[in-house]
């Protein structure tokens, strides 16, 4: 996440109430359709002051220091760079999409700005846009502008930069920014590092955890799929899904239940050896619940007067009644039902009717109907107790009770009044109960689902968890469909969807070894590690060191790695489209030095083989590939040239409000005018736009105009006098760029991206990791591999602080 | 009981509509789990009180904004036979080139409906414009991208960075719109525009949180692609499939507590990205109450007939532009769009839509001078215009009146606000003067040279003369609010009532003698348009913005309603 604090407070304190640009018609009097940018809105602050005297003599600062410099600039501009009412902050704070940054450190701005050659003696540099009398360039926009003296003290320092400049060393641009040098002293990063998976990794899993295509018949799902979860077939998608999205978890909605109802049908992938047919619950432990009658409801026939006393040792009922408790049956089964009662009778003995939870005596009055018996209080004028076995089917809350029919249908009218007196009652059960295996091995079988599934233990609380759902689903339904109920959660789970389960950050040792091999494995070649790869590191046969060294040798990284390049390149998917991301692929499988994406001289074919190329391409690398070329305009568009400097320098070509207006009717010519907004950018496109002109848009080399026959000058045509890539053609610019330091840092955060799922911090905290893969680079000749291993080592991809 | 009483009041009345069993939800409950019961009952409380649907129908690629809504009579050199030499009679800057055949046949001269004036290309929509507000004063942006993004998020101040990290205050006008009426719709905004799908929008430079950023405000108010009939029925299948029963309720439970296990004090931009899927895949799922036959959606032959349907018109296409990569919205033609639109906003499930054509850059018909003559004139946008726009939203605004809301006794139509609009204008003309002066830097000495650069030169460009326009029951229909002038080409300002500024002429736009331009006019933009939008829908903007909700510094044109 952002550092937003500081942002916020700079932001509130300049007021971001800049003026509002009005659209070009202005004042509605243009040209007309076709012009030019018409009228513009007035500029200045209304004080007239004389013009700034900027003139450099570089002279003046022998043994100048940039340590120096960079103080006069904390002290004298930096303050005014942040002040409400002359500030550049709401617009050009780091994150805001603008060439010239700002940070919180008033001498890392300084290095920013000397670094992307704002000091420079050209249009568009910092003194530039604050002394220009173009409107819509001029800064700051909508705020109170510089006076003379302020604009003097900004030529100082640009001055100075340039007389040390002169002083000789490496150039600016090839070297590591001394800013980054220096240790970060910014608020801590506490972003949570970690990338959601991809369509190519999520069936890789399905194929590893569940041995399933997901091919049904004649469909191939994932294929009908694809869109939901963001892949890309170069046919109908384009675009593949960077993060998560609600229609990946709607896919994950198909996915789930077929291939979890099909792994249990079949028992295989996550439950293959698994018991599937075994109850998952256990019988409760027998327990024994007493009841006193005086204690419990009492009431005579149809709920109303008890007809009979309630005395302190018992309930005598003198004709129908009915005594009531409640209790909680732990689960269904057979149960002994005792009650304690005193009949007094002739000829015929009371009926007692005991029910638990609800049941109806057969007719005959026989045993074995759920919930109810019946037994006859026979042993007259003695407290006896009389049992009978009841079955239980439900569970929870139920009532208990005692129901005496006084009139049941004798033979014949008996000689002596029937009464009975009930002392107490209980219900003992479920009979055989106790036991605790099924549950138990139910949990252990959800402990082998989390180790197939997410790659780790559960622990107990997730077993608890994932065993209630168990056990609910299956309460509902059917076992198959409870198992499938916990499979079917567990693709959802964090630990499935993110390339390192989350539960990474809970475990040690071999545990967490296992988890980062999860995410290595995706990360390289784009599936979960197989069983032996497991082996290889929990046995200890294989340090992480050697996993790395492992994947980076398999075929799989070759070709997930050209996946990954494909995309990068903008390839199409055909042969052609490919050329750019064959020969990516190519220099990060064999080791080869990463600049030769820019300056090889050899393509690689679709064998992977090297294959040498006509001379005119010289040391070009992807510039003249056909197969690049034929998707990014040449002049007089710059598409070409902005996808190289965004592609392979890192640069981002914002198009602020003042240049929109510029756009429509800018020419090749005038957009390295001195006096053109567009001169930031144009400082780079426009010279490399023409270096290009000998490649068409077919990626087809003329050496003359077809139409004129004159030679076609490719080179800069000495456009801006700072083009730092001079010279004629391609070679010429590739064999600059690559020592750029933009470059350097653009083939790192390649690397970084492609298994962090993140850019590099290279400015903020990770500054020191920049510094590290930098050395890299150049110790080891550009190996991109080596990269590779340095991030997969390092703390954030280890998590380790 | 309740279940009775329904069953009692359907068969009464016949046929039960979706409000029906809204209404019934409403009063009396819906039958099943509490949790869809509740949702139910919001459902219903949303959709029944304060009804509100916006549709924004952009044209993408640029308007000849001339032949539509800034209508100007010339003639068309294009037609003419024209010598090629440096200064030919008109000369090159003089003359006017405008789509072949104009003037006659359909490409007609600008005419009037009711009291709106326009060109030939909105002929094919008079039979709407007595319920349209068209403002003729407006600027688009010369820049596709920017100016997409300006209609999107508004104008603001400092300027919309279209690289930088959007932040949190930031919104699109149907995310704000979304925010505010869509809290209890499974899919409350739905877009068929696709930001990455323009070719010149390296991926590299727009990473995840930069450009258009789906995932602004609440989760229930991110942008949802509309994507195609069928994956839209897949992803509304979950509103029965997934809760359907207790086991799958259970099921969610669980991984509901998972999900929320995961996301606690965690953040990133792909946490972000995590909670925004899982909490709009909650929505979808989360027993909205709203009853639906996902399978049957977009499939009715009435419907399809009315729209003009066809299995073609249901795919995707891919479109290279400029050379650069191919690219694809994912998005069907807009006449399924509409029909989309319509089905989704009368089941309840949707209120924001973002209708665009379906070809990247459909509008961006860039031609040179010496194709133009070649071709004896500019190309005619009006097969595309009557495709894209005239024909869908004409049937969509039939079926919108054609349908009451409810048993308010109003119909759909009065509760919704579309919008029209388009990235800018094109010229009609080139400036060549540049290539005659030595002090420009596109300077010719060569006279060769010279007529190469002016037959070389674009003269359909990206041009900011552009329009707006408004439709629905808010609206002031029948009523048009600035102009551009006869001579300068270009808008006349408008005074806050709508009115034109008296300092200008109002036929040729030229500032009048002696008089100066009004502080208070303006030429409406992007920000105006986005303003307007929401304000028709009955929300404030200014207190939008005050309370975080977008960006937009500019006011709404409350003329143009009602």
């Amino acid at each position: 996440m952002r550092t937003l604090g500081w942002w916020c407070l700079v932001v509130a304190m300049a007021g971001c109430d800049g003026r509002i640009l009005e659209p070009i018609a202005g004042s509605g009097v243009g040209a007309g359709a076709g012009a030019g940018a018409g009228g513009s809105g007035g500029a200045g602050a209304g004080i007239t002051e004389p013009p700034p005297d900027v003139s450099c003599d570089t002279s003046a600062y022998p043994n100048v220091r940039l340590e120096a410099v960079a103080g006069t600039f904390a002290s004298d501009i930096y303050p005014l760079m942040t002040s409400s009412t002359q500030g550049c902050a709401a617009c050009h704070l780091q994150g805001m999409g603008r060439r010239l940054n700002m940070t919180a450190d008033a001498t890392e701005t300084f290095y920013l700005i000397r670094q992307a050659g704002f000091f420079a003696d050209q249009p568009g540099s910092m003194l530039d846009r604050l002394t220009t009398d173009v409107a819509l360039a001029k800064m700051p926009q909508g705020r109170q502008s510089w006076t003379r003296a302020q604009n003097e003290a900004v030529a100082k320092i640009a001055c100075q930069v340039r007389a040390f400049s002169e002083q000789g060393g490496a150039p600016i641009d090839e070297s590591f920014p001394p800013n980054l040098l220096t240790a970060y002293s910014g608020p801590p990063n506490t972003d949570y590092d970690n990338s959601f998976i991809n369509f190519l990794q999520l069936k890789a899993r399905v194929k590893s955890v569940f041995n399933d295509t997901w091919v049904r018949g004649a469909t191939d799902n994932f294929a009908a799929s694809i869109s939901l979860f963001g892949g890309v077939d170069y046919t109908t998608q384009f675009n593949e899904a960077r993060v998560a999205s609600a229609d990946f978890l709607t896919g994950l909605d198909r996915l789930a239940p077929d291939v979890c109802g099909q792994a249990v049908a079949n028992k295989t992938g996550p439950f293959a050896g698994l018991d599937l047919a075994r109850s998952v619950v256990d019988v409760a432990a027998v327990s024994t619940q007493s009841f006193e009658a005086e204690a419990s409801t009492a009431t005579g026939e149809g709920g109303g007067a008890l007809n009979g006393t309630v005395t302190s040792t018992g309930v005598a009922c003198y004709s129908n009644c009915l005594i009531t408790a409640t209790t909680t049956i732990a689960s269904p089964g057979q149960y002994t039902f005792t009650v304690r009662a005193n009949g007094t009778y002739g000829t015929y003995a009371p009926k007692l009717l005991l029910t638990i939870g609800a049941g109806s005596l057969p007719a005959d009055g026989g045993t074995g109907a759920p919930g109810v018996a019946q037994v006859q209080a026979s042993t007259k004028g003695v407290m006896t107790d009389y049992t009978a076995t009841i079955t239980v089917t439900v569970s929870g809350m139920v009532p208990v009770s005692v129901a005496f029919t006084n009139d049941y249908g004798e033979p014949a009218a008996d000689t002596v009044d029937r009464n009975v007196t009930i002392d107490k009652f209980s219900i003992t059960g479920p009979n055989g109960g106790g036991g605790t295996a099924n549950v138990a091995a139910a949990k252990a079988q959800i402990g082998t689902l989390y180790q197939r599934m997410l790659y780790r233990d559960a622990t107990a609380a997730e077993q608890d968890s994932a065993y209630s759902l168990l056990s609910d689903v299956v309460g509902l339904s059917t076992l198959p469909s409870g198992w499938s109920a916990v499979c079917e959660a567990l693709v959802f789970h964090p630990d499935f969807l993110f390339t390192v389960p989350p539960a990474v950050d809970t475990v040690t040792g071999a545990a967490k070894d296992k988890l980062l091999l999860v995410k290595l494995a995706l990360d390289l070649v784009g599936r979960p590690p197989t069983p032996a790869e497991f082996a290889m590191i929990a046995t200890g046969g294989k340090t992480f060191s050697q996993m790395v060294d492992t994947y980076l040798a398999m075929p799989e990284f070759q070709a997930y790695r050209f996946t990954r390049m494909r995309l990068r390149t903008e390839s199409s998917g055909t042969a052609l489209t490919d050329e750019a991301a064959r020969l990516w692929t190519y220099l990060t499988v064999t080791g080869k030095p990463m600049e030769q994406l820019l300056t090889a001289d050899y393509l690689v074919d679709e064998q992977w083989a090297e294959v040498s190329r006509p001379p005119e391409h010289g040391k070009s690398g992807v510039l003249t590939m056909k197969g690049y070329l034929n998707n990014k305009q040449g002049l007089p568009h710059f598409n070409f040239a902005a996808r190289v400097f965004t592609g392979f320098m890192g640069m981002v070509f914002d198009v602020p409000p003042e240049v929109f207006a510029m756009r429509a009717t800018a020419t090749a010519s005038s957009t390295v005018s001195p006096t053109s907004i567009c001169f930031n950018c144009h400082q780079y496109l426009t010279p490399f736009s023409y270096q290009r002109t000998r490649w068409d848009d077919n990626g087809d080399y003329h050496a003359t105009d077809p139409v004129t026959m004159q030679a076609i000058d490719d080179t800069d045509h000495a456009l801006v006098d700072t083009y730092p890539f001079k010279g004629e053609g391609m070679e010429a610019f590739a064999v600059k760029a690559v020592k750029k330091e933009m470059f350097v840092r653009t083939m790192l955060q390649e690397q970084w991206v492609l298994l962090m799922g993140r850019p590099l911090r290279y400015d903020q905290d990770e500054r020191d990791v920049y510094k590290t893969l930098w050395d890299l680079s150049f110790a080891s000749n550009g190996d991109t591999r080596a990269l590779i291993k340095s991030i997969a080592l390092g703390k954030s991809y280890q998590r380790t602080p | 009981m309740k279940r009775r009483s329904f069953l009692a009041g359907a068969a009464a009345g016949g046929a039960i509509s979706m409000l029906d069993w809204l209404g019934y939800f409403r009063s009396f409950g819906v039958p099943g789990t509490a949790r869809s019961l509740g949702m139910a009952q919001a459902v219903a409380q949303t959709v029944a009180n304060d009804p509100h649907f916006l549709i924004v129908w952009f044209q993408e690629g640029g308007w000849d904004g001339y032949c539509m809504f800034n209508p100007l009579d010339t003639p068309n050199h294009a037609a003419m036979t024209i010598a090629q030499v440096l200064h030919p009679s008109p000369d090159w800057g003089d003359q006017r080139y405008r789509p072949r055949g104009y003037g006659t046949g359909l490409e007609t001269p600008p005419s009037m409906t009711g009291n709106i004036q326009h060109g030939y290309l909105a002929n094919d929509g008079a039979g709407l414009m007595a319920d349209m507000a068209v403002v003729s004063s407006h600027s688009g942006s010369a820049f596709h991208s920017g100016s997409r993004l300006a209609y999107h998020y508004g104008m603001y101040s400092p300027g919309l960075a279209l690289a930088g990290q959007r932040g949190p205050t930031e919104r699109t006008v149907t995310q704000a719109f979304a925010e505010a009426y869509g809290a209890k719709l499974p899919v409350a905004n739905v877009s068929w525009h696709r930001w990455l799908s323009d070719g010149e929008l390296d991926e590299s430079s727009y990473p995840e949180g930069t450009g258009y950023y789906e995932k602004l405000g609440p989760a229930y108010a991110h942008t949802q692609y509309g994507t195609t009939p069928a994956q839209m029925r897949d992803r509304l299948a979950s509103l029965g499939a997934v809760t359907n029963g207790a086991r799958s309720a259970r099921i969610r439970t669980f991984v509901d507590n998972l999900h929320n296990n995961f996301l606690a004090d965690k953040h990133s931009e792909s946490v972000a990205a995590f909670d925004s899927a899982v909490q709009v895949h909650r929505q979808l799922t989360g027993g909205s109450g709203v009853v639906i036959t996902p399978a049957q959606l977009f499939t009715d032959p009435t419907l399809r007939s009315q729209f003009g349907v066809t299995v073609a018109d249901e795919l995707t296409t891919a479109t290279s532009v400029n050379g650069n990569p191919a690219r694809s919205k994912n998005s069907p033609n807009t006449n399924v769009q509409a029909l989309m639109t319509f089905e989704m906003m009368t089941k309840g499930l949707s209120n924001a839509f973002w209708i665009e054509n379906r070809q990247v850059r459909g509008f961006d018909t860039h031609r040179d001078r010496s194709s133009i003559l070649t071709n004896k004139g500019q190309t005619d946008q009006l097969s595309m215009m009557q495709r894209d726009l005239w024909a869908p939203l004409t049937a969509l605004v039939t079926r919108l009146k054609a349908t009451q809301y409810g048993t308010s006794g109003k119909s759909y139509w009065d509760y919704t606000v579309i919008m029209l609009a388009s990235e800018m204008g094109r010229t009609l003309k080139g400036d060549v003067s540049s290539f005659f002066d030595p002090s420009s830097p596109d300077y010719k000495p060569a006279d060769a040279d010279k007529l190469v650069e002016i037959l070389a030169q674009d003269c359909c460009q990206h041009w900011e003369t552009s329009s707006v326009a408004f439709l629905g029951g808010p609206v002031k229909g029948n009523s048009q609010f600035g102009r551009i002038g006869t001579m300068t080409m270009s808008a006349i300002p408008m005074m806050p009532d709508g009115t034109l500024d008296p300092a200008y002429d109002a036929n040729t736009g030229l500032l009048k003698s002696g008089l100066t331009k009004s502080p208070s006019s303006f030429i409406s933009d992007a920000g105006h348009a986005y303003s307007t939008a929401l304000a028709l829908s009955g929300l404030d903007p200014v207190a939008l913005k005050a309370a975080g909700k977008g960006k937009n510094s500019r006011p709404p044109m409350n003329f143009v309603k009602k």
